[in-house]
């Protein structure tokens, strides 16, 4: 029974995709959120409710996953990879690993939390960190991607490749471009994100025991 | 060794300058001015059709300073109703400037340097004004009088025609008076009973505001903490430090809420609800930063803030659940404490500039 099989864990990855769409959700379709004041202690299932009680958890959920379905992934395939593609993928799972401690940072500071010292050296660590693991993941999951590529394997290499560089295309629209999501929150970021894990998942899911 | 010693160095001025930085800063996450839903436009739309009711009789309503008026202010699609500037010289270089205005029986009461000035509340026009004194301070509406301080001491003037009724050689303050006891701050805080002049108690809380007194409790805004007193015996029942050393402005208590402002040394004011059960500490509700600036009055499920920074001045209404701004009017100069009243907001700004905003 242990460890458990890729079906398992396919299908925990495919989780943490939904997860991160979940996560980015923009939370004012859930209702009215005051946006003028902090509210300190919302009511219960209200959007801001919804925006400081859930939301981190699916975070967190959905970095953990996803960090679950790469080590899946590489665990069950890191016999048949060439050299190169072998060190990129380590260094992919280790930015994921990375990103997911600076996430775990920056909900750990809460909505508010720039106020308390501690809080505010834990968003900042987890800012810093949060750009480390972007740094490492970015490169090595194209390579990984890439090396799924030259095998054939072009569904799961188009995901690992193209689910990174898209998210990164829109984020330089976002941020560069000044191109406005505002109705749409971080939906465009996540979509490809999570698209690219739900292919991951699937894969896992699908070649268990046959890989 | 040597490595280790670096590493606790930087860790520890890393921490030292975050706390540092926090004890100075506010402990209000919300860091944005506040976006009103609607901005009342500048452009007068004419004298009220219906007069509003009630009335806004001393600088914070009523005698115990709670800036709490039971009326039901203008919230929807409020307009500019007339405008009107009066002079306001300063005295000796110095910008003395208009006070907030109070209002009574259709009129609308403004000292400057120059005295006291009545208008109508219906159009803003002048009906009486009086220039004997100097003013010092926010006229009170009386009975059928109007006190209002001076510089030769505290004047009685009738409401009717503003002819002087008597003056006093008194210092005037702004005292809070509630079930037979003034209190008023200074070094410490003291109560006098009301009819005797006998002192009741004294506290060894220095006051940074004027006192305010709601529901058998004394709100004292002071450096460092907002504290509630007992007024029958003086002692502390509550307290609410937020660390840091902030100032708390004197808070403006209705019966469900308390506001007030924090005001951090180094950074923005922010406009704090504190959610009032019995008697227990009030409990933080909602904040917003308004960068410098107070909160003077509440009515109708509403708190007024002011914004006074030096771009950017106006009036800001808030919801009192969740802090939403609905309405701001701007101002070129200071805006004071407004008078409330049912169906209108009268404004005075620094300069002299008297303004009445309606609903539609």
């Amino acid at each position: 029974m242990w460890p458990p099989s890729d079906r398992v864990f396919g299908g925990l990855t495919a989780v943490g995709g939904l997860c991160t769409v979940v996560a980015t959700l923009p939370t004012r379709w859930l209702g009215p959120r005051p946006t003028d004041s902090y509210v300190f202690d919302p009511p219960r299932f209200s959007a801001l409710w919804v925006e400081r009680a859930v939301v981190p958890a699916v975070a967190v959920a959905a970095a953990l996953l996803i960090l679950t379905g790469l080590l899946a992934l590489f665990r069950r395939d890191r016999e048949r990879m060439a050299r190169w593609q072998r060190w990129f993928a380590v260094v992919a799972v280790v930015g994921v690993a990375v990103g997911t401690l600076a996430t775990m940072l920056v909900v750990s500071a809460g909505s508010g939390g720039t106020a308390d010292p501690t809080a505010a050296l834990n968003v900042l660590a987890g800012v810093g960190l949060g750009l480390l693991g972007l740094l490492l993941a970015l490169p090595g999951l194209v390579a990984w991607g890439a090396g799924y590529l030259r095998s054939g394997r072009r569904r799961l290499g188009a995901a690992l490749a193209g689910g990174p560089v898209v998210t990164l295309a829109v984020l330089v629209a976002n941020v560069g471009a000044g191109v406005s999501f505002d109705g749409v929150g971080g939906l465009p970021i996540a979509l490809p994100v999570a698209l690219a894990v739900g292919v991951v998942g699937y894969d896992l899911w699908d070649r268990a025991g046959t890989a | 060794m040597p490595s280790i010693t670096r590493r606790t160095l930087l860790g520890t001025l890393a921490a030292g300058a975050a706390v540092g930085v926090a004890g100075c800063s506010s402990s209000c996450p919300d860091g944005d001015p506040p976006e009103p839903s609607v901005l009342v436009d500048d452009i007068a739309s004419g004298a009220f059709e219906t007069l509003p009711d009630g009335s806004w009789p001393q600088p914070r309503f009523d005698a115990a300073n709670t800036g709490h008026a039971p009326v039901q202010p203008p919230t929807d699609s409020p307009t500019l109703r007339w405008r009107t500037t009066l002079p306001a010289p300063s005295v000796d270089g110095i910008g003395a400037g208009a006070s907030s205005p109070t209002v009574a029986d259709g009129r609308v009461y403004v000292t400057t340097a120059e005295g006291a000035v009545a208008l109508s509340l219906r159009d803003g026009t002048e009906r009486w004004r009086h220039e004997t004194a100097p003013a010092t301070g926010v006229p009170t509406a009386h009975g059928d009088g109007l006190l209002v301080p001076t510089a030769d001491g505290l004047a009685e003037l009738a409401a009717g025609d503003g002819s002087r009724r008597w003056i006093a050689d008194v210092e005037a303050t702004l005292p809070a008076v509630a079930d037979g006891t003034v209190v008023a701050g200074d070094e410490e805080t003291v109560a006098l009973d009301a009819a005797s002049g006998d002192r009741l108690w004294s506290a060894s809380v220095r006051a940074e505001f004027h006192p305010v007194v709601a529901d058998g409790a004394v709100f004292l805004g002071t450096d460092g903490r907002l504290v509630g007193l007992g007024l029958d015996d003086g002692r502390e029942r509550w307290a609410i430090d937020r660390g840091g050393g902030r100032t708390f402005s004197a808070p403006v208590v209705t019966p469900e809420t308390a506001y007030t402002v924090e005001r951090p040394g180094e950074a923005g004011d922010a406009t704090f609800a504190l959610g009032r059960d019995g008697d227990g500490t009030p409990e933080p509700r909602w904040c917003s930063y308004v960068g410098d600036g107070a909160v003077t009055a509440a009515a109708g499920g509403h708190a007024f803030a002011l914004r006074s920074g030096a771009t950017d001045r106006r009036l800001v209404t808030f919801t009192e659940r969740f802090g939403e701004a609905t309405w701001g009017y701007a101002t070129a100069d200071r805006t004071l404490p407004p008078a409330v009243l049912d169906g209108g907001v009268v404004i005075v700004t620094r300069r002299g500039t008297v303004a009445a905003v309606g609903g539609t």
